[in-house]
């Protein structure tokens, strides 16, 4: 046997086992959705399985029918990829490209968030997203007797105003720090370093079930924060953080050490697009914690 | 049929011979991202957090068959079923060890392990915050894949100290890591389009409405709790048209993504298209893509760029030379 035939016939097995790996992985990305779909109908019950994946079904139903269809063409280019592979037997790295692309394919076709790859950005639509300024005045605005607006006041950016073009009433929830010489001074999410606070740190009815944690955890932010940014870049050329609130200077806030509690509150204000102006005229406290 | 349908597509036939430049560029590139990253974000924090946020069934919008995402595994973060979560410092060093593995790939020292130090470590500083944030941070996910593609370089493609630096050097070996960093950003754009139809429907850019957010966003940014945005730039996308025509070229342009980013003389406009449209994302929702916006800048056809300049110089001084490849 000379050596391109041996050449021919490795690239021939190797080729057969790629369209066995394609194939296996085809036929897993159509068995996901599958069981996923049993799985919501309560066919079936596995632990480990999601069942929002059934949405994947007609694109992994249309994947596995083009591989039976294209079996021609796949067959000839897994004999291409194989023939390259061996083409140099000291390159190594052609086989690093190979299986580098089928990691990226397995990790797409089975929706696996490996961490190096994940499954493509979720789609999502803001059609039918209420406004947020409403021409009516909400029911039973009030505001705490024993507090400032001058306090509320400070949760507001006013330099917006020139970019609104209706008058109306809008409501936002703020998160306030309390401080030891009894201020309290507006901040926002971003000091609990996750995406949705509110469940991660178990927050209904006016109750945190996580409320050490999450003030611990705002204590830490904070003092890097005030410290003049995130970490050891300067706040201002920082690396963008994914939990994409509002910046705010927290450099003329007591120290962190001196927090006590944080509050949550709704407010509402009203809004004059002709004369440029905002004013609060409501705030309701959701909840409360203290350190 | 397809052979014939792709003919043009000659970037999906046999490797080209590409400058070692390229993968310098990727090389520093995907350090510099990263240290910017690791300078940037504080993860000490999230050793404060409740144990129950790092449990393994993540939210289901996110992670589509499984319950328990892969990274789960490939960060590591199933140790801590074993061995207590660390501390605030035992994080903060985990971190540092990253920076000085950046730096020293930054700089050219041990790289390839350098890499490999840095992927590990800072995958799982990121596995931490993706799992206790409830997020899929697009750009961390691509920030990882550059140092894994790094970390499996070719040996001559790195940079080193104690190395003399052959830039101009030409090698097909070095078309692989341009090659594999393609077809991942082909993939990632693909199937955030290809999402958009299995979540919303073909019509997703009709009923996208980044018109509304973009109203939503200026009228909320009142209170300093809210989500962050560039007010100019919010107001030009509240225009409904402006709004509609960007939608439709974000759709259509990341469904034929696989085809479009391996035409060599029209993938530069599409990948500059990609890298706008993060930075638009940046403007408007306030995240910052810049390590997919610096991938799609490392992929532009830098060894074509190279010839171009070169014939460029002999043609001015009158020095006939022969035929540069074109990547």
């Amino acid at each position: 046997m000379t050596t391109a035939a041996v050449d021919q016939d490795l690239a021939r097995r190797l080729s057969i086992g790629l369209r066995a790996y394609l194939s296996f992985v085809i036929a897993v990305g159509l068995a996901l959705p599958l069981l996923s779909l049993l799985q919501d109908k309560g066919t079936i019950h596995v632990t480990w399985l999601s069942n929002t994946g059934r949405s994947m079904l007609p694109w992994a139903i249309f994947v596995a029918v083009a591989f039976v269809l294209f079996q021609k063409f796949v067959r000839r280019s897994c004999m291409s990829i194989a023939a390259w592979a061996l083409e140099t037997p000291g390159d190594r790295y052609r086989w690093v490209v190979v299986g580098c692309c089928l990691l990226i394919f397995t990790s797409y076709s089975w929706q696996l968030h490996i961490g190096i790859a994940h499954r493509g950005v979720p789609g999502w639509v803001y059609a039918g997203m209420p406004d947020v300024i409403q021409p009516e005045e909400p029911a039973k605005l009030s505001l705490p007797p024993d507090i400032d607006p001058a306090v509320f006041k400070a949760a507001l950016q006013p330099w917006v105003m020139p970019y609104i073009h209706r008058s109306g009433y809008a409501s936002s929830e703020v998160l306030f720090l309390h401080f030891k010489d009894g201020t309290m001074r507006p901040a926002n999410y971003e000091l609990a370093m996750v995406s949705w606070p509110k469940s991660t740190f178990g927050l209904a009815n006016g109750q945190m079930t996580h409320g050490p944690e999450f003030l611990a955890i705002v204590k830490h932010n904070f003092a890097n924060r005030r410290a003049g940014g995130p970490f050891l870049m300067p706040g201002a050329i920082s690396y963008p953080s994914h939990l994409n609130y509002q910046r705010i200077d927290y450099r003329g806030y007591p120290a962190a050490e001196e927090i006590v509690g944080a509050s949550l509150w709704t407010l509402t204000v009203r809004i004059d697009d002709h004369a440029g102006a905002v004013n609060i005229v409501g705030a309701t406290k959701v909840a409360q914690v203290n350190g | 049929m397809i052979a014939k349908l792709l003919g043009p597509v000659d970037f999906y036939g046999r490797p080209r011979p590409v400058l070692a430049l390229h993968c310098y560029i990727i090389q520093a590139g995907a350090f510099a991202l990263a240290l910017y990253l690791f300078l940037s974000w504080d993860f000490s924090g999230l050793a404060l957090m409740p144990a129950d946020a790092f449990v393994r069934d993540a939210r289901g919008l996110l992670f589509t068959y499984w319950k328990t995402p892969g990274l789960y595994w490939t960060t590591f973060q199933f140790i801590y079923e074993y061995i207590p979560r660390p501390s605030v410092g035992a994080l903060h060093a985990i971190q540092m060890a990253t920076i000085v593995a950046l730096f020293c790939g930054l700089f050219g020292i041990f790289p390839r392990a350098a890499a490999w130090m840095a992927l590990l470590l800072g995958s799982h500083l990121i596995g931490w915050f993706l799992l206790g944030s409830d997020t899929m941070d697009a750009s961390t996910t691509v920030l990882l894949f550059m140092l894994f593609l790094v970390a499996l370089f070719p040996r001559d493609a790195y940079y080193k100290i104690g190395k003399r630096a052959r830039p101009l050097a030409l090698s097909n070996a070095f078309h692989g890591p341009v090659f594999i960093l393609l077809f991942f950003m082909d993939a990632y754009y693909f199937y955030s389009g290809l999402n958009k139809i299995i979540d919303i429907g073909p019509g997703w850019f009709l009923d996208a409405r980044l018109d509304l957010f973009s109203i939503a966003a200026v009228e909320q940014s009142l209170f300093v709790s809210t989500w962050s945005t560039n007010l100019w730039f919010s107001n030009i996308l509240s225009v409904q048209v402006f709004a509609g025509v960007v939608a439709f070229l974000v759709f259509a342009l990341e469904l034929i993504a696989p085809i479009a980013l391996f035409f060599p003389r029209l993938s530069p406009a599409f990948l500059m298209f990609f890298a706008s449209m993060h930075l638009s994302i940046y403007l408007s929702h306030s995240y910052g893509y810049w390590t997919n916006t610096a991938a799609d800048f490392m992929l532009l056809p830098y060894t074509a760029i190279v010839a171009w300049i070169g014939r460029a110089w002999h043609r001015r001084n009158g020095i006939s030379i022969a035929g540069q490849p074109a990547e």
